[in-house]
């Protein structure tokens, strides 16, 4: 790889589309000081703006006139149409929903049911702001805190090194059993990790987009997981990735 | 009504938890505070007019490409053309743009972080904080701003030369 490869694939890199170990990239930045000083600072800068100093929020009273939009009634616009242009709404609907229940019934399994739950629990958790019953980054204490409202305790880790900070745990309901879900940080956005024994033996890893967010499904060492987020997907990736070593780690000890 | 309480209904449950994000990007593109609570009011309005005719699975996107065509189109009736020509747009990362003469930068200050963020064209600016604020792969980014997936990565490559060289001091600079 020459410089001017090597600044071509730089982006790929950083973004996660191509490993550095990929054509000869980690190689030529060990011979070239001058790519390698670009590359560290490009990286620089981009940790640098993940930095939650240069997020802006949206201010409360940006989010109360959104909030009130939101609350039936204050769309009179739907109001003027015409009755056969609700008749003809009301039948495409009619046939929109026939058809999607349709395939609804013929797709849906229990694993479809519970990423319902989870994505639904997590939108609750956002928007209630209630998003933890215990707020601690110190697994010693996220983890006893379970100890006795769980039939079961689940493994807790910060990967605050990795940038997926622990920001606590809740009791959540899913799939009609107390669940545990560990509640972490990356930039602004929540991930919400829902975990339990596993009922089957190893499920297959599945990646979902529901509702405009990200699931990642998979179980390990006996127990399941699905995390949510509106992070992307490779993002999550990296959470389930850090959770797997760790549970490796656990087996091994 | 059940089709209104439907809208209202996808509108909280979908489009309101991106609000940070849509605020972040308006913001960004706006670059004042009061710009960009009009882009977002004007954005969740058309969310909410709209969002019974949206199929796709990404709301987010979804959601964040209006902002930025209320922002484009702000832009335009206020007579603000591209400031960045097209060939800086279109045009690929030329190699000596970084130059060898870099030094290695050990820290960053935010401040001129945000600085040199707010100097960028608008559709680069657009592009990278989409990519490291709100994480989005070059495939969403591409859905958002309406352009092929090479442009986003051009625009994106460009985007860091630009930060780099106004951040990163040069060898021999401080002897010139």
């Amino acid at each position: 790889m020459n410089c001017d490869e090597f600044k071509e694939s730089m982006h790929s890199v950083m973004d996660g589309r191509a490993g550095e170990a990929e054509g000869g990239f980690d190689q030529h930045a060990r011979e070239c000081d001058a790519c390698s000083r670009a590359y560290q600072n490009m990286r620089l800068i981009s940790k640098t703006m993940h930095d939650r100093g240069l997020y802006y929020a949206a201010p409360d009273r940006v989010r109360e006139r959104a909030m009130k939009l939101g609350r039936a009634s204050a769309l009179p616009a739907r109001r003027t149409w015409q009755t056969w242009h609700l008749f003809a709404a009301a039948a495409s609907v009619a046939i929109v929903l026939t058809a999607s229940w349709a395939i609804w019934r013929s797709s849906t399994s229990s694993d479809d049911l519970v990423a319902h739950d989870v994505v639904a629990s997590h939108i609750r958790s956002l928007m209630a702001n209630h998003q933890t019953d215990v707020l601690s980054s110190d697994r010693h204490t996220v983890k006893p805190w379970f100890a006795g409202k769980l039939p079961f305790s689940p493994r807790v880790d910060d990967f605050s090194a990795q940038n997926f900070k622990l920001i606590g745990g809740r009791l959540d309901y899913i799939a009609d059993a107390p669940v545990a879900a560990l509640v972490y940080q990356r930039r602004q956005h929540t991930i919400n990790v829902f975990t339990w024994p596993a009922r089957e033996s190893a499920a297959p890893v599945r990646a979902l987009n529901r509702r405009g967010y990200n699931v990642l499904h998979w179980s390990a060492a006996g127990m399941e997981y699905w995390a949510v987020s509106e992070l992307a997907a490779n993002e999550l990736e990296e959470l389930k990735q850090l959770i797997e070593e760790r549970d490796k780690s656990v087996i091994g000890n | 009504m059940a089709f209104q309480q439907d809208d209202h209904e996808r509108f909280n449950t979908a489009v309101l938890p991106h609000l940070d994000a849509a605020y972040n990007l308006a913001r960004w593109l706006a670059k004042n505070e009061h710009d960009a609570d009009d882009i977002v009011q004007e954005a969740c309005v058309r969310a909410l007019r709209f969002i019974g005719g949206f199929t796709g699975e990404n709301t987010r996107a979804w959601f964040l490409c209006i902002v930025r065509n209320i922002f484009f189109d702000m832009r335009r009736r206020r007579g603000f053309e591209s400031p960045a020509d097209f060939d800086d747009i279109t045009r690929s990362v030329p190699s000596d743009e970084l130059g060898p003469e870099a030094l290695l930068l050990r820290e960053l200050d935010t401040r001129a972080l945000r600085e040199a963020i707010e100097e960028l064209p608008d559709e680069f600016r657009e592009a990278i904080v989409l990519r490291e604020m709100e994480g989005l792969q070059y495939e969403q980014i591409a859905e958002v701003a309406g352009v092929p997936l090479g442009t986003v990565m051009s625009r994106l490559a460009r985007a860091r030369a630009r930060l780099q060289q106004r951040l990163v001091p040069r060898e021999g600079a401080h002897r010139a």
